[in-house]
């Protein structure tokens, strides 16, 4: 039973013996090995065995630090097969265990915090252990070698497929918003010629065709837009072309604003090629997070972490909040609630779901996102197709999409319903759903800025374009709180029809009042008129329960508020410019 | 705990901050505002047409690492051409350099010719006298280093006791980054010495490597700090570890690495950002904690200093190892 | 620089002495090893072959060895052998302006220098490169030899001057302590 240490050097492993073999039991080692002659006794090289070559010393040290055993350590070790029950001291653990696992080797290996005193002395005398090993020399391999082992962890680095999804998405939001800029500034330049164009013709990319193919206003008459336009938008054009207030310009002038409507139409183009490349990456590198958040967000998720498997490191938690940093810190601060989500508010699920489902969904999504992410990271997949390898995704897209509309009170989705790998949800035997069921790819997009902080959660951070999907679901909110006062005053204004003098007598006559209060009362809408024609007056406490009634159905609205508030604002506002008017005036007479 | 003493930022050689950039300093947040002049200009005239309410969007853009990069061009005074007096500093292989209108910090360039980072240099003509009573001149220069940019250069403008680096030392060097503090703690070491500089990153282990291809004395590491093992072929018993990883487990990680690399007696310098460790708790507490910690690993806390007017909420403290006692 | 070989060298002292004594000392035989022997046939080669090595050849620059330059003529090998101050009357006045240079810019407060100048120091110049902006640059004409010519130039002599007249000139015309004194001047003179 005798007691070996292997110290592992730039230049090659060399074998030691320690003269006494129950060295490591020794209480006040540490003090010992501090003496470099006690040292040189207590250890003797065995053997040592040098890398022959700059490569062979980049594989040996790279498997070594990997825990794995290299050739040349293989056959260091077989010297010891004549050794019968010895032991081995080794740095790393796991190197341990792999050499106690070495067939036809009767060594138990020692490793751990006993060993470490040991070792930091080997390191640190190892040129006087190991003779003809200087120091200067020991510096020099390791040079040599450090430099070609970061390279080689640099050249062959596992995430550089992730990296690529990283830029592409960046790209995209920096595409994005150039775009944005050169299609406003294609409209600020050609609508000096044709102003009203803007107005009938939404969109960027055929707003800028329109430009690029017709060029001057005088030829809208006989332009073919087609292929551009559908047909009513065409004729309206046309029509106010006729009719257009612009100022006219020379070619010249049309001629740079054409190139810059080209630009757009070419970097629009190269948006959807790279949204396309993006979507194949991401289905091939992260299939089951696509198939729960989407393509966009999936890889909105994997920038902001750095790689797919830092990110399938996170728990579902963070997952959850991840983007929302910002708002995280300073809730955890304030001890205030903490976000409910970040990135993730762009999936379609959260999307779909309606107040607080909103954070339950996120929940329960990210958590099976972290999920996917483990098994796209970590997971073997042997050559199945696309659906095989997103099977768990897709399984748990549907149920979190069933658990939503339980939560909303909706029917669930018919069984057999698919979602494609894509996030696409197929009904059984159909090939699409209806659009209300359809998986929102624009959802996946973004939000403008503004319009998360007027969510009042904490939660976005959004630096991307605007989408014009949820713009529409934004507008159609405040329609909605706009509505309900709007029919309000409709019938109110409708009650208040005038009515003639005649009538106002009689009317007051039955009701029992005098007709100036019954005029001043009817107008300010206290007194109803019944349906056989019989007013019917409105105390004043039937007319504080009345209000009360009306603020229980509404509370929550915040539309009130915000009027109010936009009303005061514009207040402010008129004050002020009453104020500059004033002092106008002031200053004309002084 | 005889010797230890939290100390504040201003003061020392350098005079704290009155060298101190008075552009570039604090990058990412210059009067810029968005790096492509069209955006960000809010509602004003000409905007978009209809649209001209919009605009300033993108906000909070994250610039970079935040406080750290954009000083380019160094301190205000120091312009290309002026004359400059150079004398030693108080910590051995530091240099002053004082100039005519505010002072900085320097190290001696071990690679004459070349700035790693657009830093400014300094040229000397030192007459070397020959054997036969002659007298040549060679160049000799010095780059100035940064205080806004180093945490080790804002520790020894701050005016810190000791910063154990000096020329000849082992350094272990975790949380290197793209290596611009990393090239003056080389040349603070000089030939002699040698700096095992550990970065993650790929990214910035890339510009690392190629700032080591050009200095013989740094040894590029691109691996986790969090597991020693990996690197222990390639890192010899050293002097020093300067820690700079702003992660939660950062006394851990540093005090992993001294169990394997330090030396008993070996000095250790950890730059702490209260924010990394605990965003919640306030800052004293977060450095006072760490402190225990590393305690608890048996390192002797020496002093600790706040960096406080170049980087804001982060301090550095030094102790030394004293392993098994 | 001309090649002599030690022979020629030696020769030349030689006669140079013998002209100085009058002709009184012959030149020694063999007092020195390179002086010619009697030519044999061997020691002509040698002196054609010899002299090639030993010509002076053009300098190659070497450091000084390392004990000569210690001593005291460094700041050690701590500071990379930085050298002794060069306590030229310019630097001497360049340190006496960077003590005062709280007085040139008071907004910006420093650290006050000791007096001494320091014992081991280097003058350097800022090394301009073409990718600095042209605020981080000193234009031809302004670059200047010494430190105090460089601060100098923004605080130039005529300006403070200048400045200095213009107050004196407004204090002076006609105000009421330029008129006192006038009078009082008349009445010491009275």
């Amino acid at each position: 039973m005798s007691l070996f240490v292997l110290a592992e050097t730039p230049a090659g492993y060399g074998l030691l013996k320690a003269s006494d073999k129950k060295m490591l039991k020794n209480a006040d080692l540490a003090a010992e090995l501090g003496k470099p002659e006690r040292l040189i006794e207590m250890l003797k090289l065995k053997k040592f065995v040098k890398f022959d070559s700059a490569a062979m010393a980049l594989e040996e040290a790279a498997a070594v630090s990997q825990g794995q055993i290299p050739p040349l350590l293989t056959s260091l070790l077989e010297d010891l097969q004549a050794e019968k029950k010895a032991s081995l001291a080794v740095a790393d653990l796991k190197l341990g265990t792999a050499i106690s696992n070495l067939p036809g080797l009767n060594v138990t290996p020692v490793a751990g915090s006993d060993t470490m005193d040991l070792f930091r002395a080997v390191r640190e005398h190892v040129s006087s252990l190991i003779p003809g090993l200087d120091q200067d020399v020991l510096d020099r391999m390791t040079l040599g070698l450090s430099h070609s082992m970061s390279r080689h962890k640099l050249k062959f680095s596992a995430d550089k497929v992730d990296s690529m999804i990283i830029q592409a998405i960046k790209m995209l939001d920096d595409i994005d918003k150039e775009l944005n800029v050169y299609a406003m500034r294609t409209k600020e330049w050609y609508g000096w010629h044709f102003p009203e164009m803007a107005k009938t013709l939404n969109d960027n990319l055929a707003y800028a065709r329109v430009v690029r193919s017709v060029g001057m206003r005088d030829n809208f008459k006989d332009a073919d837009l087609s292929d551009i336009l559908p047909e009513d938008v065409e004729v309206s054009l046309k029509a106010s072309a006729e009719l257009s207030m612009g100022v006219e310009i020379t070619e010249d002038d049309l001629k740079n604003a054409v190139e810059l409507a080209d630009q757009v139409i070419k970097f629009t183009e190269y948006r959807a090629q790279l949204t396309s490349y993006l979507e194949s990456r991401m289905r091939a590198i992260a299939p089951n997070l696509t198939a729960l958040v989407g393509y966009l967000v999936g890889a909105r998720l994997i920038s902001h972490a750095g790689s797919v498997l830092s990110l399938a490191k996170a728990p579902g938690s963070t997952i959850q909040i991840l983007g929302a940093e910002k708002a995280l810190f300073r809730a955890l601060k304030t001890k205030k609630d903490t976000p409910k989500y970040g990135i993730m508010y762009h999936s379609s699920l959260v999307g779909q779901a309606t107040g607080k489902n909103k954070g339950k969904i996120a929940r329960m999504l990210s958590a099976k996102v972290a999920l996917g992410l483990r098994v796209d990271a970590l997971g073997d997949d042997d050559e199945e197709d696309d659906e095989q390898r997103a099977a768990l995704g897709l399984t748990n897209r549907i149920k979190l999409e069933n658990y939503l509309r339980r939560l909303e009170g909706k029917a669930a989705l018919p069984k057999g319903t698919n979602v494609t790998p894509s996030g696409e949800i197929v009904s059984a035997g159909q090939f699409s759903l209806k659009e209300t069921g359809r998986y929102a790819v624009d959802a996946d997009g973004v939000v403008d800025h503004d319009m998360a902080d007027a969510d009042a959660e904490p939660a976005t951070k959004s630096k991307k374009s605007k989408k014009p999907r949820i713009e529409v679901v934004e507008e159609k909110d405040v329609d909605m709180e706009d509505a309900p006062e709007d029919s309000d005053d409709d019938s109110d204004e409708a009650s208040v029809k005038k009515l003639s003098e005649k009538e106002y007598e009689r009317l007051a006559d039955l009701s029992g009042i005098s007709v100036k209060k019954f005029k001043r009362k009817y107008e300010r809408g206290d007194i109803q008129l019944g349906e056989d024609g019989n007013p019917k007056v409105l105390s004043k406490k039937e007319l504080k329960k009345l209000r009360k009634t009306e603020n229980n159905d509404e509370p929550a609205e915040p539309s009130p508020e915000k009027k109010k508030k936009r009303k005061a604002e514009d207040g402010e506002a008129e004050s002020k410019k009453d104020k500059k008017s004033k002092k106008k005036r002031e200053s004309l007479s002084a | 705990m005889a010797p230890f003493t939290a100390r504040g930022g201003r003061g020392g050689p350098g005079g704290g901050r009155g060298g101190g950039a008075p552009r570039g300093g604090r990058g990412g947040f210059s009067g810029r505002g968005s790096a492509n002049g069209v955006r960000g200009r809010g509602g004003g005239r000409g905007g978009f047409g209809d649209r001209g309410g919009r605009g300033g969007r993108g906000g909070p853009a994250r610039g970079g690492r935040g406080g750290r990069g954009g000083a380019r061009g160094g301190p205000g005074g120091m312009k290309g051409g002026a004359k400059v007096v150079i004398e030693p500093h108080r910590h051995a292989g530091v240099f002053v350099v004082r100039g005519g209108k505010e002072d900085g910090i320097a190290t001696r360039n071990l690679t004459p010719g070349e700035s790693v980072y657009g830093e400014k240099r300094i040229s000397v003509d030192e007459p070397v006298e020959n054997d036969d009573g002659t007298t040549t001149t060679t160049k000799v220069e010095y780059r100035l280093w940064n205080p806004f940019r180093s945490k080790l250069c804002a520790a020894i403008a701050g005016g810190a006791d000791d910063i154990y680096i000096r020329p000849g030392s082992r350094v272990l060097y975790i949380g290197a980054a793209s290596g611009t503090s990393v090239s003056h703690v080389a040349d603070l070491v000089g030939p002699t010495g040698f700096v095992y500089a550990v970065e993650f990153s790929n990214r910035s282990g890339r510009d690392l490597i190629a700032m080591a291809a050009k200095r013989p004395n740094v040894v590029p590491i691109v691996e986790d700090a969090r597991q020693p093992v990996r690197y222990r072929m390639v890192v010899p018993m050293v002097d020093v570890i300067f820690a700079d990883v702003a992660q939660p487990d950062q006394a851990r990680i540093v005090a992993m690495n001294a169990n394997w690399f330090l030396k008993q007696g070996g000095g250790v310098l950890i730059s702490i950002k209260a924010n990394c460790i605990d965003s919640t708790a306030p800052a004293a507490e977060v450095f006072a904690s760490e402190v225990q910690k590393m305690r608890a690993e048996s390192i002797k806390p020496k002093f600790q200093l706040t960096l406080e007017p170049f980087e804001r909420d982060h301090c550095l403290v030094a102790g030394i190892y004293t392993r098994g006692e | 620089m001309a090649n002599f070989a030690d022979n020629d060298i030696q020769e030349l002292l030689q006669q140079a002495e013998q002209r100085l004594s009058g002709g009184r000392i012959v030149a020694k035989e063999a007092s020195t090893a390179s002086t010619a022997k009697p030519a044999g046939e061997e020691d002509a080669v040698k002196a054609v072959a010899a002299p090639t090595p030993e010509l002076a050849q053009v300098r190659v620059p070497q450091p000084k060895l390392d004990a000569q330059r210690k001593g005291k003529n460094t700041a050690g090998a701590d500071w990379f052998d930085l050298p002794k101050t060069d306590m030229t009357p310019e630097f001497k006045r360049d340190w006496q302006l960077l003590r005062m240079r709280n007085v040139l810019d008071p907004k910006h407060q420093r650290k006050n220098l000791r007096a001494s100048a320091p014992v081991y120091s280097q003058v350097g110049k800022i090394i301009a490169s073409p990718m600095d902006p042209s605020s981080a640059r000193l234009g031809r004409k302004e670059r200047k030899q010494t430190l105090l010519e460089g601060v100098m130039v923004a605080h130039n002599d005529n300006k403070l001057a200048g400045k200095y007249s213009d107050i004196q000139e407004r204090k002076r015309s006609g105000r009421k302590a330029f008129y006192k004194s006038v009078v009082s001047k008349r009445r010491q003179r009275n």
